[in-house]
């Protein structure tokens, strides 16, 4: 609107020259100003203290990592054109890109990788990433464009887990200000918190002909409907995460100028039960709660038909996707879980108490969860909280059940360990089996994919038998943009900047 | 006057601190911490956690950490927010003046529409009008601010297409801009406002009516239009200021749902945020702003009493 305005004000003051508007938009694809519709500002213009979803979107356009995901998850070559993982996965050589420039047109060199997560190792700094970086014994610069890591133990996936936004490479010149210097395809020029974010495209981009288009700006609309809204008036050219209400009308008949984007996405939704109290000691109350759920049903019901049931963490398409897990409760069945009940010496059911956070699709879950416990006379008391008493409650392990959904890891290393290893900080129902912890660790130490694949297929059908995780399914991403936006794809995670794809290979069409 | 101003202004450092203290117990007594939010992504070793806690100085007695909370702000230092790692200050400077902006443009939407309906109402007692405006008045009153906000996107931003949908511009950058962005969340505000207001008017202007005062005048011959204006409405608006201090103070607290639906960048959203991420030094720091807004402009309305009605004295 304010281009259509700025070119008809040159028309009216007669400083018209021989070319229009129109016509140098279509000379020229390479330019132009999208504005995207975040649901949530970001906190801190420093990548190496911001955190959260929304700010890693940004900041993905801004600073790369060492590697990127690609379409559809996998790991690949981003700073790092390629790596290598020693026999014992403890050792991690990257090998950098030459001729890559910061904004501040300094070529990125080895030394530059270190001290970046040197920075974010150190407790001074206070990043956001540091636990994260616990793993890391030392780093070693080889030569101008080698990097290696020393691991304090081992971990195959190591490299998986730092791509995009969560561990960006920036000059140590830069470090601890409010002006972020990356290497991305799009330079910062401001921010105004609450306001906008606003980047412009970066000439010196090492990969040539990229970006497209000239500006971006980032808007934080929190509200999804708002947000909707700002799109079909114009406002907005592309909205991350539309409301799941509108989907139906948007996929069958969308408006005039609006290109939806529905697809199977990576975020998926868990039941997490704890292990040690009251009946869920018990692996057959457990499994009684599994059959008890009507997993279709609840998927349809939170996603509005948008969603499958599965039994892993993984979505189809992802390479960690194991095709051959056989769902041992996809369907509900009610007499196995009274069976199961019974045996476990609970006939009449008996109450729980479920830790609900304060979001619409996790309450809608634990309602749904909820009123088919019930059949089973299993009463479940909601308690809804914020995310900050969420998160406590999941510390102190204070909760029999636990309704969520998780981010995409692109290593089952992470996943896998992380959430379930006897003994770890996130393991919140305090899981623990021997057995398990063996494949995971093996997990952990082998390199060979095939092999790391089949051992957590193995682990992943031990967490089915034990139902201490109930996999649900994942939801879709759901994305809008305008139809003047040309080019754009975002991956299995909806990232609007992935290998290969997202905002730089976009352009503008008037 | 100068006397009564000072006792005001002790009885308001009295107010602020019991305010303090309230907050600070408040905020420090909800489930989860500022760690278990700005580390919600990561996993924190209980090692990692206690170091977090004893450099934010949380593993203190909470006296402790009142007492140094206490002597910063009164020099003057309201800290630095946990989550935005920026001082507080410069945080709530930037807010004030679109909270502000939009709080006497929600303000002059209310009065433009309640004084003038609430006065004719008053005069027009039980006729089309009154039943008009005060069916129209609980009609605003009744309204959620979300529902109202995106039917006027909807309708002027998506339909019409002659008001930005959400967004805000300063006033001083770019002035044509700013009031676009301004319309439709000042309407939104006001309407309720409005409906408030524009009761309080007609009652207090029929109270005013039937008082003896007023059968003198008229029977004196004075003019109608001088006896509403010059005599009852004089006497009528002094609640009626009441009022619009009190929501007006309110509005200067944040309009959290206004700023979520227009994308307003206002203190409202802010101290919602901070609370949600425990961002104590935060919350504590904004509670005690808004409480200093609130005591400033009671303690305004209540000067401006005087004015409007000189046998109010001040003592």
């Amino acid at each position: 609107m304010t281009k259509n305005f700025l070119c008809l004000s040159l028309i009216a003051i007669g400083f018209f020259g021989s070319t229009s508007c129109t016509d140098q938009a279509d000379q020229d694809p390479h330019g132009g100003t999208l504005v995207l519709g975040m649901t949530a500002d970001i906190q801190r213009a420093d990548p190496h203290r911001q955190t959260g979803n929304p700010s890693n979107q940004v900041f993905s356009l801004i600073t790369e990592s060492l590697v990127e995901l690609d379409a559809q998850g996998r790991v690949s070559p981003g700073i790092a054109e390629s790596w290598q993982v020693s026999e014992d996965a403890r050792e991690h050589t990257f090998f950098l890109r030459k001729e890559v420039l910061f904004h501040n047109l300094r070529e990125l060199v080895a030394d530059d990788v270190k001290q970046s997560y040197q920075h974010m190792q150190d407790p001074a700094t206070r990043s956001p990433k540091r636990a994260d970086f616990a793993m890391i014994d030392r780093i070693e610069v080889i030569d101008r464009y080698t990097v290696k890591f020393y691991l304090k133990e081992p971990n195959a996936g190591f490299g998986a887990t730092y791509f995009g936004g969560n561990a960006p490479i920036i000059p140590p010149e830069t470090f601890d200000t409010d002006h972020p210097v990356g290497t991305g395809p799009f330079q910062f020029v401001e921010w105004k918190p609450r306001q906008y974010l606003k980047v412009r495209r970066f000439d010196g981009y090492w990969n040539d002909g990229l970006p497209k288009v000239e500006e971006i700006i980032f808007r934080p609309v929190v509200d999804d409907t708002v947000r909707y809204t700002g799109l079909l008036a114009g406002d907005l050219d592309f909205v991350f995460s539309l409301p799941f209400a509108q989907l139906p009308v948007l996929s069958s008949s969308p408006p005039s100028g609006i290109v939806p984007s529905i697809k199977g996405g990576s975020r998926w939704f868990f039941l997490n039960l704890h292990t040690q109290r009251g009946p869920f000691k018990d692996v057959r109350v457990r499994r009684a709660i599994a059959h008890a759920l009507d997993k279709s049903v609840i998927m349809d019901g939170v996603s509005w038909g948008y969603a499958e049931a599965e039994a892993q963490p993984y979505p189809p398409g992802s390479q960690w996707y194991f095709s051959d897990v056989e769902d041992l409760y996809l369907e509900s069945d009610l007499e196995q879980a009274r069976s199961l009940l019974q045996q476990a010496g609970h006939p009449e059911g008996f109450e729980l108490t479920a830790i609900v956070r304060n979001e619409t699709l996790i309450m809608d879950l634990a309602m749904l969860v909820q009123s088919q416990l019930a059949k089973i006379g299993i009463e479940v008391k909601l308690e809804v909280m914020d995310r900050a008493s969420h998160l406590a409650r999941q510390r102190q392990h204070d909760f029999d059940l636990n309704p969520g959904h998780m981010g995409f890891f692109p290593d089952p290393g992470e996943i896998f360990y992380r959430l379930n290893h006897t003994g770890v900080p996130d393991n919140w129902g305090l899981y623990s089996n021997p057995e398990f912890d063996e494949l995971v660790e093996q997990g952990r130490r082998t390199v060979d994919f095939a092999r790391r694949k089949e051992l957590y297929r193995q682990a992943l059908g031990i967490l089915n038998q034990e139902v201490h995780f109930i996999y649900l399914g994942h939801l879709p991403v759901a994305q809008a943009w305008r139809s003047r936006v040309q080019g754009l794809e975002t991956n299995i995670r909806g990232d609007i900047a992935f290998h290969g794809g997202g905002m730089a290979y976009a352009w503008i069409e008037e | 006057m100068k006397k009564y101003v000072l006792r005001r202004l002790v009885i308001s450092v009295l107010v602020l601190l019991l305010v303090s203290v309230m907050v600070f117990s408040l905020i420090h007594l909800i489930p989860g911490d500022p760690i278990d939010y700005l580390f919600a992504d990561e996993t924190l070793t209980p090692e990692i956690r206690a170091q977090y806690q004893r450099d934010l100085g949380l593993d203190q007695p909470l006296l402790v950490q009142y007492g140094s909370w206490m002597g910063r702000v009164v020099r003057g230092d309201l800290g630095m927010s946990l989550q935005m790692g920026r001082p507080i200050l410069n945080l709530i400077a930037e807010r004030v003046p679109a909270t502000l902006l939009l709080a006497l443009a929600a303000t002059l939407v209310a009065v433009v529409i309640a004084i003038p309906a609430g006065i004719i109402a008053a005069i027009k007692r039980h006729t089309s009008y009154d039943y008009l405006f005060m069916s129209s008045a609980l009609f605003g009153l009744s309204i959620p601010h979300f529902w109202l906000g995106i039917l006027l996107i909807l309708f002027f931003s998506v339909f019409l297409d002659l008001l930005p949908s959400s967004g805000y511009r300063p006033l001083w950058s770019d002035p044509i801009g700013s009031l676009e962005h301004l319309i439709l969340p000042a309407i939104t505000l006001g309407t309720s406002m409005a409906a408030v207001v524009a009761r309080m008017t007609r009652s207090e202007m029929l109270e005013e009516i039937g008082k003896e005062y007023v059968r003198t005048a008229r029977a004196k011959g004075m003019p109608e239009r001088r006896v509403i204006f010059r005599h009852v409405l004089k006497n009528a608006l002094v609640p009626t200021l009441t009022i619009l201090g009190i929501q007006f103070g309110r509005l200067m607290g944040g309009m959290v749902v206004v700023e979520y639906v227009f994308a307003w960048p206002g203190l409202g959203s802010l101290v919602v945020d901070a609370v949600y991420s425990r961002d104590y030094p935060m919350v504590q720091a904004l509670v005690l702003t808004f409480a200093v807004f609130a005591v400033t402009i009671n303690m305004g309305v209540d000067i401006l009493y005087r004015y409007v009605n000189p046998r109010i004295t001040l003592e």
